[in-house]
């Protein structure tokens, strides 16, 4: 099995299987525009050692699923937001951790890691008020009295 | 420091927004702070769904949808792109003649309100109607 090395934005070496690296499309694209399997580390500039070994460690458990359905832009895929159990457990991580995942995920074009993250922030979001929205991811509010008093009038309907 | 919105780029935000398709869910969202209402508001717009029931001629506090449905000025009505009507009524109370006159009277009822607000939008803005 041939590896690669890839380097965290912090200059950390990591040898990970040439299968599990093409996990991401980002870097699956960039070995066959090379062409053969570089001796030289490949450089992610934008994720950090801790985040990328946590992204290594979701594609080395995920190196066998199947590829994504072709109609992956369908609202099926949205519908659900259910999590596998094993990536329930991989995203118990404090919330920094849990966006530098998503924005890794993003920029190295994983789709399904891409889902998992985003799905369990919405599930964060699920049945809170806007109150305790605010208070769990430390958001400030933002809007003017006048505008909140706007929106609150013109969403009354959907409020039940 | 508290943040201004979620830490996340808008395209993601949307990505997050389109995992919660609760109503209420958007609701809350929209009233959490000025990134995630511009990218639920929308979303909470998008289908609306006038929810039939069968006292929806004798309750006293009708489907909050209606509201809605029945000011086509509102403000956001150009982000409705689904509309619908869902008919809920208790098989039970069938065979009622009384009840089988409320049905027809809230149907009609409801086909009104629709195309009174239909009538409002633009051209081309609804592209499902069921």
């Amino acid at each position: 099995m041939s590896q690669i090395i890839l380097l965290s934005s912090d200059n950390v070496e990591m040898k990970v299987d040439k299968e599990v690296a093409e996990r991401s499309i980002l870097i699956k694209n960039m070995l066959e525009d090379v062409g053969e399997t570089p001796d030289q580390a490949i450089p992610i500039p934008n994720v950090n050692e801790g985040v990328l070994r946590k992204v290594i460690e979701w594609c080395e458990h995920h190196r066998n699923d199947p590829p994504p359905p072709a109609d992956e832009d369908s609202d099926s895929r949205k519908k659900s937001t259910d999590i596998e159990e094993w990536d329930q457990k991989f995203m118990q991580v404090d919330q920094e951790m849990l966006f530098e995942i998503i924005l890794a995920a993003n920029y190295l074009d994983i789709k399904p890691l891409l889902d998992v993250g985003c799905k369990t922030v919405a599930n964060m979001i699920k049945g809170k008020s806007p109150e305790e929205i605010r208070k769990t991811f430390n958001i400030q509010n933002d809007f003017t009295p006048e505008e909140e008093d706007q929106i609150r009038r013109e969403n009354e309907w959907a409020e039940e | 420091m508290a943040f201004v919105g979620l830490p996340l780029p808008p395209e993601l935000v949307e990505m997050v927004v389109g995992f919660l398709p609760r109503r209420r869910d958007l609701w809350s969202s929209s009233l959490t702070c000025r990134q995630l209402n511009l990218i639920s508001t929308p979303s909470l717009y998008k289908t609306i769904i006038l929810e039939l029931q069968d006292d929806i001629l004798i309750a006293p506090s009708p489907a909050k949808t209606r509201y809605l449905l029945l000011n086509p000025q509102h403000p956001k009505a150009h982000l409705v792109k689904e509309l619908g009507i869902v008919a809920k009524f208790d098989s039970v109370e069938q065979e009622s003649r009384l009840f089988r006159n409320w049905r027809t009277e809230s149907a009609s009822m409801a086909n009104e309100m629709l195309i009174f607000f239909i009538r409002h939008l633009k051209i081309g803005q609804l592209r499902t109607f069921v």
